[in-house]
Order: structure tokens, then C-alpha cells, then sequence
């Protein structure tokens, strides 16, 4: 073996031994783990808290008065659009109300997250069991159902 | 020939099985192999992308490349080799991750959607035959083939990088796995457990390996060359996982309700049909690329990476469809690949 072939292996075998040595040392050393999925339940929580009493109105079936109460909140909180179109969907106004929680569901998947323990599933559940019926709305009764069952896209 | 064409149906239908075997197990439904979906999943673990549903080191790219570099190796098959064309490689490997995404499958789980009873897979069957039908056409017509003449290279480092790096990214995530990220709910989340996806993988790897295994080469040969085997093939790996399906509970027909699946078959076919037919240009589907890859093709490899980075742009830019269909972001990178897979195609046409 020529005298430069060797030093390069001797800084490979150097090189790997140290990224071992380092990568066991960062395994071992106590950092907080950020973890990416509580972080977004928690601010999730913290958006469904600010429309709380519109939710409970909707509970109620007092969608007329659950309305008047979103209407105030003009921001981009997710669980505002589901249940404006949980609201509207409850005055008949189903197009309308099904396209919200279209656009709810589509840029917030926590909202059907099975692991987030405040989800919107038993919701999407009874809509479906609402619409399964009208062929008018097989589009909307297919988007729900495929989010419940989950898979990529 | 015949020994050829046996293993080739036989790959086929093992495909099928394990991966409505996969599917059940855990893994997302109609989607016990989807390289386009694992692909995506892999990015996001290698924090490429940062959609928390869709994290995790699917074990299923590292042992399919795996399992082909092992059947290469003992059959004395792996010979690094490349050709001029690696710049189609890589967008071609990019592209066609965006067109699988705009369908929501790569070629393999077009026909395990169909396996599994969702007639959506239709319009993407028809779109891949298009595709490929086309790109057959054109190589019928003839184009300059210089780009990809394969040269054989002596065997050296470089052709091992991407086998090495999925060994080593596989291995450092055993043994430190909060270095990756991982889905805990969401489609990311959702796996076979793990000893059955490495041992699956590594068969299919294998065996892929052997029979040269690709749903578009297979759709080639049957319209450019008339050959039945890979009809058969096709129609094996639908059938043996539509009765796997059936065993396991796991069939449901028809086209609305279908998990990972949109009703916009327009959409679906344009996304199958750029897929389709890059498939044909840069000679394999991405599970294909997968199986080269084992095999020491450097063009493979490039596309590996395209792929993988495809994967993670599809997510970061709201590329991928849902089931309410392609997103307006989804269409445009759609024809983006459409308009730079045209000019190549004009390109190779002019210097034929």
C-alpha cells in the first residue's frame, strides 16, 4: 500500500470512528424532544377554544345562534370554517356548508386526526350518514369517507 | 424464453399478494407498494418535507434495492453502467413522482386500487397505456438514441452510493431514530410491521430482480412487440391481490368512499399518462428504478434522487392530490412536466 492510500484509509477509519463517538453522545445527552404533533395539537387546541361557545350552540342544534356568534370572528382558524359549515349545513344551506368543511378538513388534517382528542370524526361520521343517500352529493359523501378511512392523499 | 416469461408472471403475482398482505398488516390501504407514496413518506422522514402525516423511513425502498443488489451480486448481473441521458433521468424520476401524485399512486398501486375495488384506477390504467402507447410511438418513429447508450463502467465507489446510503440511513435509524422523523397518526403512520416489510421487500427486491419486473415495460412490450407475457403479468399481480383482498376482507367496490382516491379521472389519466410515458423514455416505472438501482445503473440512481425529491416538493408545495381531487397546484406542475417533456421529446426528434 503507497504511503498517501494509507493515510486517507487512516482518516476514513478516524472519520467514522468520531461521527460513532459523537452520534452515541447526541443519542445519550438529555435534550427536550420537540415533537412536531404536539405542538400542532396544542395550538390546535388553543384555536378551538376562541369559537368554544359557538361550539356548544352547534351541540345544541342552535345553529341560527351559532352563526350570528361566528360571524364575529374573522380569522383563518380552521375549526371556524368546520363548524361555519357545520352551521350553515344544520339551516339546510348543505352546498354551502359542505364546501366549508371541504376547505376545513383539506388544510387542517388534525381536525380528523384520531389521535387529537378534540376530532371532528363523530361529525364527518354523521354527515355521512346524512348524505349517503343524496346522489347529489356522492362528491362530497366520497371526500368524507375517504379522509375517515385515511391512506395517502 | 419461456423460464423468462414464468418468473416474470410469477414476480408479478408475489408482488400482488404481499402487498394485499402489506396492506392489511398495516400499511395504508391499496397501498402495500406505492413508491410514490413511500417516496413522499421517506422525504418526510429525512425531513425533506414537513407534513407530520406523512413521515416515516419506509423499510420498503431500503430492501427492494437491497433484495436486487443481492440477487444481482449472486448472479453475477450487477454491472455499474450509464449512459449521457441522466439529466432526463432526473427530471424523469422528478416528473413522474408528480404524476403519480396528481393520481395518488405510482403504476404498482394503480392496479392494487383496482385490486382492492376502486374503480377510479380505470382512468389511470387508461391514461398509462396512453403514455405509454405514445412514447411507443415515438421510439417507433424513431429518435436519437445517442443519449442512451449504456456504457459499461468498472465497478468503483460511486456505484454503490445509493445502496450504501439507504443501508446506512436504515441502519442509523435502528440504532438512533430520533435523528429521523416519524408520523405517529396520519398515512405516515399507518405500517406493516417491520420484520414483514423487510422480509416482503427483500423478496420482491429479489425476485424483481430476476424477472426485470416493470408495469410500463411490461404495457411496452405488449403494444411495441406484441408480447402476451406481460399482459399475463399485469393481469396476474391484479388478480392474485384482488383475491388476497377478498381472503382478507379488504375488498370494496365501486368509486365513491375509496381511500387515497379521487373522482377527477381527467386529472388521473393526464397524471398516469406523464408517467406512462416518461416511464418508456427513461426506461422503467419507479419501482423499476428501484430494482436498477440494486443493480448498479447510475441513471437509476440519479432518478432515485429525483424521485426522492420529488417526494418532498410534491408536499412542501401542496402538489399532491386528495380526494377532493388535484389541487390547483397539482395542475400546473402537471403541465410544467407535460411542457419540459415535450421538448425533450422535440429535442430528441430533431438530432434522430
Amino acid at each position: 500500500m503507497k504511503k498517501i492510500d494509507f493515510i486517507i484509509y487512516s482518516i476514513i477509519i478516524i472519520c467514522l470512528s468520531l461521527v460513532i463517538f459523537y452520534a452515541y453522545q447526541t443519542d445519550y445527552r438529555e435534550t427536550a424532544k420537540e415533537d412536531d404533533k404536539e405542538i400542532e395539537y396544542i395550538s390546535s387546541e388553543i384555536k378551538r377554544s376562541k369559537i368554544e361557545p359557538a361550539i356548544k350552540l352547534i351541540e345544541e342544534n342552535k345553529y341560527d345562534e351559532a352563526l350570528i356568534v361566528l360571524e364575529r370572528y374573522k380569522d383563518t382558524n380552521p375549526f371556524l370554517l368546520f363548524y361555519k359549515g357545520l352551521a350553515l349545513y344544520g339551516i339546510n344551506k348543505k352546498n354551502e356548508g359542505l364546501n366549508l368543511i371541504k376547505l376545513a378538513l383539506q388544510s387542517s388534517p388534525v381536525l380528523y386526526d384520531i389521535k387529537y382528542k378534540n376530532n371532528v370524526r363523530h361529525h364527518m361520521e354523521s354527515i355521512l350518514k346524512q348524505i349517503s343517500s343524496d346522489r347529489d352529493l356522492k362528491n362530497y359523501r366520497h371526500f368524507i369517507e375517504s379522509k375517515l378511512k385515511g391512506g395517502c392523499g | 424464453m419461456i423460464k423468462q416469461s414464468v418468473i416474470f408472471i410469477i414476480s408479478a403475482s408475489i408482488i400482488g399478494i404481499f402487498s394485499s398482505i402489506l396492506s392489511y398488516k398495516g400499511n395504508p390501504i391499496n397501498t402495500g407498494i406505492c413508491i410514490s407514496c413511500f417516496m413522499e413518506n421517506y422525504a418526510g422522514a429525512l425531513k425533506l418535507h414537513n407534513n407530520v402525516y406523512m413521515q416515516y423511513l419506509r423499510p420498503e425502498i431500503t430492501f427492494i434495492i437491497i433484495g436486487s443488489f443481492i440477487s444481482s451480486l449472486l448472479r453475477k448481473e450487477f454491472q455499474p453502467r450509464i449512459s449521457q441521458s441522466i439529466i432526463y433521468s432526473f427530471f424523469g424520476g422528478f416528473f413522474m413522482i408528480v404524476g403519480s401524485a396528481i393520481f395518488i399512486g405510482c403504476p404498482i398501486k394503480m392496479l392494487l386500487k383496482l385490486a382492492g375495488g376502486d374503480l377510479n384506477a380505470l382512468s389511470g390504467i387508461a391514461g398509462l397505456i396512453s403514455g405509454v402507447y405514445l412514447a411507443a410511438l415515438l421510439l417507433r418513429d424513431g429518435i436519437d438514441t445517442t443519449p442512451f447508450t449504456i456504457k459499461k463502467i468498472k465497478n468503483s465507489i460511486t456505484s454503490y452510493l445509493v445502496i450504501v446510503l439507504v443501508i446506512v440511513i436504515f441502519l442509523t435509524s435502528m440504532i438512533y431514530p430520533k435523528i429521523f422523523a416519524e408520523s405517529k397518526s396520519g398515512a405516515g403512520a399507518e405500517k406493516a410491521p417491520l420484520i414483514l416489510s423487510i422480509i416482503f421487500s427483500l423478496i420482491i427486491g429479489y425476485i424483481s430482480q430476476i424477472s426485470r419486473f416493470c408495469v410500463t415495460g411490461a404495457t411496452r412490450n405488449s403494444i411495441i412487440l406484441k408480447e402476451k407475457t406481460g399482459i399475463i403479468a399485469l393481469f396476474s399481480l391484479t388478480f392474485f391481490a384482488f383475491i388476497t383482498n377478498i381472503f382478507l376482507n379488504r375488498f370494496n367496490f365501486g368509486i365513491y368512499g375509496q381511500a387515497g382516491s379521487h373522482t377527477q379521472w381527467l386529472w388521473s389519466y393526464l397524471g398516469m399518462l406523464l408517467t406512462g410515458y416518461i416511464a418508456v423514455i427513461i426506461d422503467g416505472c419507479p419501482f423499476r428504478q428501484l430494482v436498477k438501482t440494486g443493480e448498479g445503473d447510475l441513471n437509476a440512481q440519479i432518478a432515485f434522487f429525483g424521485m426522492l425529491i420529488a417526494g418532498a416538493f410534491v408536499q412542501n408545495f401542496n402538489i399532491l392530490s386528495d380526494s377532493a381531487g388535484p389541487t390547483i397546484a397539482g395542475k400546473i406542475w402537471l403541465l410544467i412536466g407535460f411542457i419540459i417533456f415535450s421538448l425533450i421529446t422535440l429535442e430528441l426528434r430533431r438530432n434522430r
